[in-house]
């Protein structure tokens, strides 16, 4: 019973990826995803402040929460190592997410 | 006057147990990543809700029994245990899921630091709860969260293409690709299993009991139950709505809770936003209530301990106990730092699981003609119960392999 346990988890695991040390190439798609998410996202917070339809405090805590999420997908990207062919494509990605950080930077310090 | 008061209770219910942190995110994601494809399972689970939160009212009026007697009854002592402990295991990570959103809430209309919110949010609730009858908990977050409805005022004022929106009414599979019916089958399962969340049934029937309801209240248990669950599924529409309207043609995929409160700001600016802010944080700090006052009303129904809200804390000290427990574990929980959308989504997903264990009891209570006599479950509203229980046990069966499948719905 106990053996069928560790079996079970274990293929839970490798099922969700947790198991493997490369980023799967659908993996690298779903983080690129989440890159362009973000990157909408900043868009549309910067449309609804520049007419004010948001207050500061929100814009401020929103922005900061932007920017976690951006951080943790640049160090996600900066320890993955990608299948071979998708090398370039994670590199682009890394260096979009750092621009991405980036950017909420600059808009936290705007809304001090 | 009386009849417009108890509406608060399936209001709060409704409101606090299925507009929560899990359904508001979870919802608008649907509608990001599939229009209004998955508007069904709204109704489905709407129509679900309904059915058994009447059962179990009218158990609770008739034979004054809650779910959790009726559990033990209809289970036995160790099947009813274990789902006791799995309940409860529930309300812990739902409650430590709340209260991180609470914290979230305060620091965006406040900008209070997060710990400070967290602490602090946490304490408040919990003084709210010991210094205030049932009946002022349920009219203080009931009618705090009818501001919610700013996110219908937001989706109508769009407006949405209604026609769309009908044919998202049947199910329709999006696509052909594995992945896309894979997340589409996981977002149906997610938001079914949000508004069926055990905790609803647990407070709904303990508020029946503690607000006196006897067979004579039967027509307002079925108008509670049906308004306060019409109104929580018109919001859930609405926030599904606003996700297809706002963030699925700029691509954005919402995976943070204040992302949630901006599509209100769209249209209709920062007052409605702020409003907007409120109404979730009702919706946030109502569950943390329920879970945590159904984690004490389980203990003591399943064990025979005395429990009443409205009674003096040191005359139920083992209900006392166990929600301020509650409420306390799940604070620790939140401090760890897990995010809240990550409990909340292990949370959907262990609640699926259990669920035929919650439901499985009411139906069979609710139709036993020795315990209910004349207020038995008509013949076509039982099998219409069975239906809805042999979904209730695809769903969770689904529900686990699912979110393995789709890394927790990760488009």
């Amino acid at each position: 019973m106990r053996r069928w346990l560790v079996v079970a988890a274990l293929v839970a695991l490798g099922c969700s990826g947790r198991g493997s040390s490369t980023t799967s190439h659908d993996q690298l798609e779903s983080e690129l995803r989440q890159l362009r998410s973000l990157d909408a996202e900043a868009g549309l917070m910067e449309e609804v402040m520049a007419v004010r339809h948001v207050t500061r405090r929100f814009a401020r805590g929103h922005a900061n929460y932007l920017r976690q999420a951006a951080h943790e997908l640049v160090q996600k990207l900066a320890q993955a190592k990608s299948e071979p062919g998708d090398a370039a494509a994670l590199s682009r990605a890394h260096a979009n997410a750092v621009r991405l950080e980036e950017r909420f930077v600059a808009l936290m310090l705007r809304l001090q | 006057m009386k009849k417009i008061v108890q509406l608060t209770l399936g209001i709060m219910t409704a409101l606090g147990g299925f507009v929560d942190l899990g359904q508001i995110v979870f919802t608008m994601q649907a509608g990001a990543r599939f229009g209004y494809a998955l508007l069904w399972s709204i109704v489905l689970g709407g129509i679900a809700i309904i059915l058994y939160m009447e059962m179990c009212g009218r158990v609770a009026a008739v034979a004054q029994q809650p779910v959790f007697a009726v559990v033990r009854t209809k289970l036995g002592r160790r099947l009813g245990i274990a789902t006791l402990i799995g309940s409860n295991l529930l309300n812990l990570l739902t409650c430590g899921a709340e209260l991180g959103a609470v914290a979230i809430v305060l620091r965006l209309l406040f900008g209070v630091p997060e710990r400070l919110a967290l602490v602090g949010g946490a304490l408040l609730l919990g003084a709210l709860v010991w210094v205030l009858n049932f009946q002022w908990i349920e009219r203080t977050f009931g009618l705090a969260g009818l501001t919610m409805i700013v996110f219908a005022v937001a989706a109508w004022k769009f407006p949405p293409d209604w026609g769309a929106a009908a044919s998202g009414l049947v199910p329709r599979f999006p696509g052909h690709a594995t992945k896309d019916l894979l997340l589409y089958a996981y977002f149906a399962v997610g938001i079914f299993s949000a508004m069926l969340m055990e905790y609803e049934v647990h407070f709904y029937s303990s508020g029946a009991i503690e607000e006196g309801w006897t067979a004579k209240d039967l027509p307002e248990n079925s108008i509670v139950s049906t308004s306060g669950i019409v109104l929580g599924s018109l919001l859930t529409c609405a926030l599904l709505i606003l996700g297809s309207l706002v963030f699925l043609p700029r691509s954005i995929f919402p995976d943070m809770l204040s992302t949630t409160a901006l599509p209100v700001a769209v249209p209709l600016g920062a007052t409605a936003l702020r409003l907007a802010l409120v109404g979730i944080l009702a919706c946030v700090a109502s569950a943390a209530v329920e879970t945590a006052l159904s984690g004490g009303y389980n203990v003591c129904q399943f064990f025979g301990f005395k429990w009443d809200k409205n009674l003096p804390p040191k005359q139920v000290p083992v209900f006392t106990t166990t929600w301020v427990a509650m409420l306390l574990v799940a604070l620790a929980l939140a401090m760890t730092g897990i995010k809240p959308l990550t409990l909340v989504n292990f949370s959907i997903v262990f609640g699926m699981l259990i669920m035929p264990l919650t439901y499985y009891p009411i139906l069979k209570a609710a139709g036993d003609r020795e315990l209910m006599g004349e207020h038995v479950t008509a013949k076509a509203q039982q099998r219409l119960g069975w239906v809805f229980f042999g979904i209730i046990v695809i769903a969770a069966l689904a529900a686990f392999p699912l979110m393995i499948l789709t890394h927790s719905g990760q488009p």
